[in-house]
C-alpha cells in the first residue's frame, strides 16, 4: 500500500471511476487505492450528478462501453468537472481516435493493453504534466 | 488439508489489467489454477499450458472466434471453453454457442456469479447467461408460433388473402380501390406482424394459420 497521493497544494488527489464492467471495476478501484488515490465514487455508468457532486481531480472512465457515445461522454464530463483531469480508458488502439478522444477534452488516453504499473504512470504523469497519451496509439497509423 | 486442484484455466484477455483482476477472482477458489494469460490465443499457448478450461474475453478480441474456439480444441480437444462478453445480446450468445463455447458469462455478473459460471463450465455443463437465454427463447417461441389472425386488421386480411390468391400489389391496390402506396404499407405491416421478409412466407404463415 502506497502513502496518500498529494497533488501539488498536498490535497489527497480524488478519483471517480466510470466502469460498466462490473466484474473489473472493482479491481480499478484497488489498484488506484493502492498507489495512493483516493477514490471517491465508482460507477457502473455515466451519471454525471455523482460525478458534479463528488467533484472528483481525476475521472478515469471506460469509454468503451458507455451507453452513450464515448466522445459525447467525454464532453458532458469535461463540462460537469472542468478541471478534473479526464482519462479515457480504451481498447480501440488507434492514433485517430486517441486524438478524437483528447480533443473532446480527455486529457489522457491510455490503453486496454497498459499493464498496471503503466495505468499509473500514465494517470500520475496526465496530472503533473496536463496531458498523457499512450505510447500505444502514437504507435498506430491515422 | 489443500484441495485438489481439479481446473488448469488459461485467460485470453487484451487487458492486461483485466486479466490480472480475473486471475485474482479464480485464485479465490482453491481448486482452480490458472495456469497463464495471453492476450490472443495461440496453438503454442494452449499446449504449453494444457487447460481444462480457457476462459476468452471476446469483446477486444479481434480473433474470429470458430477459429479461436478450433484454435483451443486443435491443441486441446477436451478443453472446454467460455466465452466472457459485455454484450446482453442473444445473437452474440448464439454465435458464440454456435461456434462451440461451453459457456457465455456477461460482465455485469458479480464475481460470486461469475465463479458459479465458471465452476459449471468446468464441472461439464453448459452455462449461458438466463437473462439471455431466456430472451433467446421467448424470440424462438414467437418465431416457431403460428400467427394468430387477431394480430392482424381486417384491412391487412383482405390485403394477405390477395397476396396468397398471387397477386402484386399494383393488383391488390386495384382490386381494393386503394392507393399502392397504402398497399405498400399494409404488406410491410403484416410482415412485421408475421416476422418475415417475404410475400411468399406471409402466404405460407397466413395458410397455415387458417388467415386464407
Amino acid at each position: 500500500m502506497h502513502s496518500s497521493l498529494r497533488d501539488v497544494t498536498g490535497k489527497s488527489v480524488l478519483v471517480g471511476i466510470i466502469e460498466p464492467q462490473r466484474l473489473f471495476a472493482p479491481f480499478l478501484t484497488q489498484l488506484l487505492s493502492e498507489f495512493g488515490f483516493s477514490v471517491v465514487t465508482t460507477l457502473e455508468t455515466m451519471s454525471l450528478d455523482d460525478i458534479g457532486r463528488n467533484e472528483p481531480d481525476l475521472v478515469f472512465v471506460d469509454i468503451d462501453f458507455l451507453e452513450i457515445e464515448p466522445i459525447v461522454a467525454i464532453g458532458q464530463l469535461h463540462r460537469v468537472v472542468p478541471r478534473a483531469t479526464i482519462c479515457a480508458y480504451t481498447g480501440r488502439n488507434d492514433a485517430a481516435w486517441a486524438a478524437e478522444c483528447s480533443a473532446a477534452g480527455a486529457n489522457c488516453v491510455i490503453s486496454k493493453g497498459a499493464t498496471p504499473q503503466e495505468i499509473i504512470l500514465g494517470v500520475q504523469h496526465a496530472l503533473s504534466a496536463g496531458t498523457f497519451i499512450d505510447s500505444r496509439f502514437v504507435k498506430t497509423e491515422i | 488439508m489443500l484441495a485438489a486442484i481439479t481446473n488448469r484455466t488459461l485467460i485470453i484477455e487484451s487487458q492486461a489489467l483485466f486479466a490480472k483482476a480475473l486471475a485474482q477472482v479464480l485464485a479465490l477458489d482453491p481448486s482452480i489454477q490458472v495456469v497463464g494469460d495471453a492476450d490472443v490465443i495461440s496453438e503454442a499457448v494452449v499446449r504449453s499450458t494444457r487447460p481444462d478450461l480457457i476462459l476468452i474475453d471476446i469483446d477486444g478480441n479481434a480473433t474470429d472466434l470458430v477459429e479461436t474456439v478450433q484454435t483451443a480444441r486443435t491443441a486441446a480437444p477436451n478443453v472446454k471453453v467460455c466465452a466472457l462478453s459485455m454484450h446482453v445480446q442473444p445473437d452474440v450468445m448464439q454465435r458464440c454457442l454456435n461456434a462451440g463455447v461451453d459457456g457465455f458469462i456477461v460482465k455485469d455478473v458479480t464475481p460470486n456469479e461469475f465463479m458459479r459460471a465458471i465452476k459449471s463450465v468446468a464441472g461439464g455443463e453448459t452455462y449461458v447467461d438466463p437473462r439471455i437465454a431466456g430472451r433467446l427463447l421467448r424470440r424462438r417461441t414467437n418465431n416457431n408460433r403460428y400467427p394468430d389472425p387477431a394480430d392482424l386488421s381486417g384491412r391487412e386480411v383482405e390485403v394477405v388473402r390477395l397476396i396468397v390468391a398471387g397477386m402484386s400489389n399494383k393488383e391488390i391496390s386495384a382490386n381494393l380501390h386503394l392507393s399502392e402506396k397504402t398497399i405498400k404499407n399494409h404488406v410491410s405491416r403484416i410482415f412485421t406482424k408475421f416476422n418475415c421478409t417475404a410475400r411468399t412466407q406471409a402466404a405460407v404463415f397466413a395458410l397455415r394459420s387458417g388467415i386464407a
